[in-house]
């Protein structure tokens, strides 16, 4: 073969790489320069490229724990968003995590997927080349697989347009944490209770997105980056090192997609279900690796992803620590009694030992900077473990902790609150389902799961089951899928796969083929079931074609709107927020209680977001229901002078008093509870701005010095 | 030989596992006694608040700290519907049932008034008050329905922290639909309180 022919052969091996890597490089040439574009496409462009650098660092990862290993994109786009978010905890200690840094973090990132496919270049060119074959093989499941593919890009941009954000807590609370952290670096919120309920790995990856997405954009991360990655995870997914059907992936897709989005705002709801699935595939990709490898290339990408978990809710936490303790404990056990020499059994034990200590001190490593930034916010390392600056008086558990309550409460959120009707169904299938490696990575994740459901549910019966149901899905759903998978892959399941030997050996292969093909019913029956139910099924009134058109709708008007000028905002909302921020001194430190708080600029003030007054305070507490001379002695004590609050008579939504005073007498006794704190902090503004200078007054947004007396 | 499990290893895990327990014992608690103050001021001001808004006939049904509306009641619905300073009631069932916190070994007095729709009864029914599955009242309904249901609980049956109270109206079971949904009873006002001297 000519020099010519072998350098032709190489660059059509090349070819496939090189195009993606043009690709990526064009969509960032286009969307890095600030300039004016259209909405929809620069947040989707942009949404694509996080998750091509969250790729990026997860070959980085790669390379250094299993260089030689075939490692599939969403195990590595997932292992890059558990190191991006360990790496966004070590910069927020210092309060280094600005939009530049931010930038920065997806540009490294960029760089290192550019360099992966360059070096992966042949493994790139056999994926392409697969995928042409089995579209000429396989024409009609391909067509499906295309029709779904066009789902999923509708669900993608239909998340991109949707607008809408919660003014209970997106726009009092989780938008402003991720202007804060782009603004500022970090986010100190003392007087937060939803900066106290998460360490904070979600704001993290709604402000990557914002970068160039926009508080309007802010779904984004959660439903439609969490989607790919789960999409990517589920496509991923190996059985002893054989490709899942594309029948089982598009079951799993149907299923994703049409379930019943319960999140009322842009708070982790796919982005559990994703790191979830993560950690249940780590597990796996950790029981297929040879007996040689380390023990620390294993634990690392199990801490990474483990630890990001923990940051995105606090009922998360226990999930990634049970998970791990339960897959760890399973196979230092199981693997004693199957190893048949002493020596064996030693060996053995003592390299998964080592692991399970790299994997506890790693994640530890990992989730510290997490910790540490939350006690210089919250004055705690571990909410709810440790109050910090949350007010005990107002407790999360009911009242009247009878068991009865409880269980009730415990059977409401399983069968109403989850919104997967047919949990049960994938409940029996998992117990059917005979695991074929140690570390039982399906049953590790359904005892953790079932123990955080419970854990979940018992510290926060004061709420009802519904809204409980919507913290519990994260692990719930991933479940599911990993039940949906591993059903349907498990080696018993196939009719070729014999074991060798006695016929013991014959009749426990033949069991095990039954045990698996029930399962597998179960699963297509629950499936199906969910489908259906999803179908039929109102959410909010609305059946599952009327989202799917409203998406379409709001796609079609974002697509068409035009690009909105960068510089200056000219929306007059932030114009009012920034004459009123105007009015306040530069530098010095005000507390807010307001509609928008995202559209104030962080970086001018130092800013407390009061958010629901009376969870959360610095010591020596917030004094309530004793007057506002007492507000006042507070806030000057805590260095507190100037006071920005919206007037009930003017709030867009939660600072309305006649809301509150309605829900003193609610059915809910979480809200029964927390209503009379802010009536009565209202109030005391309303005392305060008499008494007191107002710098500013304008549509209802007043500030005061209280400082000077009026 | 390499020893089974690296030192490294367990470096990290003690280092992260000290970590931990320092910033354990860093964090701060509160005392008891402020919170239960607190706790006691903000009860004190939703019941004055609820009262200075007009609102107090939906206060005396809806659950409380020392009172826990559980099954066979509905929700609170005002008559008419569009706000909460308007008449208040639950509907109930054929069990209505209530849970009281008790104060230690004080009598307590119950308070409960409410309709029963005897144009739909085509009877006159009676309501019984029960315990912990004791028996402690009984009352029939006036004429045109109310029923007013007053009495005092001794302390031999608040021997625990929270008891079970059921209000069970007579003759409200029909074979075609299951009660509360019937919409023949309603309690409209219900206090718990000790008995002063």
């Amino acid at each position: 073969m000519g020099m010519s022919t072998k350098r032709k052969m190489q660059t059509r091996r090349a070819l496939p790489a090189a195009l993606l890597g043009a690709a990526v490089l064009a969509a960032t040439a286009w969307v890095l320069p600030k300039s004016t574009r259209n909405p929809l496409t620069e947040t989707a462009v942009w949404s694509l490229l996080v998750v091509v650098s969250f790729a990026g660092w997860g070959s980085a990862v790669r390379v250094g724990v299993a260089p030689k290993e075939r490692v599939d994109l969403g195990l590595r786009a997932m292992w890059g968003a558990g190191l991006v978010c360990f790496l966004g905890g070590l910069l927020m200690v210092p309060a280094l995590m600005t939009r530049t840094s931010a930038l920065l973090l997806v540009e490294v990132g960029l760089v290192f997927a550019l360099i992966a496919l360059w070096r992966e270049r042949s493994a790139v060119r056999s994926r392409f080349a697969f995928a042409a074959r089995f579209i000429r093989r396989e024409p009609r499941i391909s067509f499906l697989i295309g029709i779904g593919l066009g789902f999923f890009a509708l669900h993608y941009l239909g998340a991109i347009a949707d607008s809408h954000t919660n003014p209970y807590d997106d726009d009092i609370a989780y938008l402003a944490f991720a202007k804060k952290l782009l603004d500022t670096g970090t986010v100190i919120e003392p007087f937060s209770f939803r900066r106290l309920s998460a360490l904070g790995g979600q704001t993290l990856f709604v402000a990557l997105l914002w970068l160039r997405a926009g508080a309007e954009r802010s779904h984004t991360f959660d439903r439609s980056v969490c989607i790919l990655l789960i999409l990517l995870l589920v496509a991923g997914y190996r059985s002893k090192a054989r490709r899942t059907n594309p029948v089982v992936v598009l079951m799993t897709m149907a299923l994703l997609l049409t379930l019943p989005v319960k999140a009322i705002n842009t708070a982790s709801y796919f982005s559990g279900v994703a790191f979830f699935l993560v950690l249940f595939r780590t597990v796996a990709w950790a029981a297929r690796r040879d007996a040689s490898a380390r023990a620390w290339t294993s634990a690392l990408p199990l801490a990474l992803v483990g630890s990001a978990a923990c940051t995105l809710r606090q009922n998360y936490l226990p999930i990634p620590v049970i998970m791990l303790a339960a897959s760890y404990g399973l196979r230092l056990f199981g693997r004693r009694r199957s190893l048949e020499t002493e020596q064996a059994r030693s060996s053995s034990f003592g390299r998964d030992l080592a692991e399970l200590l790299y994997a506890a001190g790693l994640s530890l490593v990992c989730i510290v900077p997490w910790l540490v930034v939350s006690w210089q916010s919250n004055r705690t390392f571990l909410y709810p473990v440790l109050g910090g600056t949350f007010n005990p008086a107002l407790a999360l558990k009911a009242s009247d902790p009878s068991i009865l309550r409880e269980l009730k409460l415990q059977i409401g959120v399983f069968l109403e609150g989850v919104p997967i009707p047919t949990l049960g169904l994938f409940v029996l299938a998992a117990a059917v389902v005979r695991e074929d490696d140690s570390r039982r990575p399906l049953a590790s994740l359904g005892i953790a799961t079932a123990v955080g459901f419970v854990l979940m549910v018992h510290g926060f019966s004061q709420s009802d089951a519904m809204s409980i149901g919507r913290y519990v899905f994260g692990s719930a759903a991933a479940a599911v899928i990993a039940v949906l998978l591993v059903t349907m892959t498990t080696k018993a399941f196939d009719e070729t796969s014999e074991l060798p030997g006695s016929n013991t050996h014959q009749r426990t292969a033949a069991a095990l083929r039954r045990r698996a093909r029930t399962a597998a019913a179960i699963v297509v029956v629950a499936t199906l079931t969910q489908l259906t139910l999803s179908l039929i099924t109102r959410t909010e009134g609305l059946l599952l074609s009327d989202t799917y058109k409203q998406s379409l709708t709001n796609i079609g008007m974002l697509a068409r709107s035009a690009p909105p000028p960068r510089v200056p905002d000219p929306h007059e909302a932030y114009l009012l927020y920034r004459r009123m921020q105007d009015s306040i001194p530069e530098k010095a430190r005000a507390a807010v209680l307001l509609d928008e708080p995202y559209r104030l600029e962080f970086s001018r003030n130092p800013i407390w977001n009061l958010d629901m007054p009376g969870y959360s305070s610095l010591p020596p507490g917030l004094p309530f229901f004793q007057g506002s001379d007492k507000v006042e002695e507070y806030f000057a004590k805590i260095g507190v002078r100037y006071l920005a609050f919206v007037t009930s008579d003017h709030s867009t939504y939660h600072y309305r008093r006649e809301y509150w005073v309605e829900r003193l007498v609610d059915e809910t006794e979480l809200w029964r509870s927390f209503a009379p704190y802010l009536i009565d902090f209202l109030d005391n503004l309303t005392a305060l701005s008499t008494k007191h200078k107002r710098l500013f007054e304008e549509r209802g947004m007043i500030v005061i010095d209280l400082g000077e007396q009026r | 030989m390499r020893p089974p499990i690296p030192i490294f290893a367990i470096f990290v895990c003690m280092l992260g596992l000290g970590a931990v327990t320092s910033m354990l014992a860093c964090s701060r608690s509160e005392p008891d006694a402020a919170v239960a103050e607190e706790i006691a001021r903000r009860d004190a001001f939703r019941v004055a608040m609820l009262d200075a808004e007009d609102a107090g006939r939906a206060r005396s049904v809806s659950s409380r700290p020392d009172v826990m509306f559980e099954e066979d009641f509905t929700r609170v619905f005002f008559d008419p519907a569009t706000s909460f300073r308007n008449h208040a009631y639950r509907w109930m069932g054929r069990r209505a049932h209530i849970r009281l916190k008790t104060q230690g070994d004080r009598p307590m007095r119950v308070r409960a008034l409410g309709w029963l729709d005897r144009k739909i009864l085509y009877t006159k029914p009676f309501v019984t008050f029960s315990i912990d599955g004791q028996f402690v009242y009984e009352t029939p309904p006036t004429e045109d329905g109310h029923f007013w249901g007053e009495f005092i609980v001794k302390p031999e049956l608040l021997r625990t922290e929270w008891v079970d109270l059921v209000i069970a109206p007579s003759s409200i079971a029909f074979h075609w639909a299951a009660p509360p949904n019937l919409s023949v009873a309603v309690l409209y006002k219900f206090d718990w309180e000790p008995v002063t001297p």
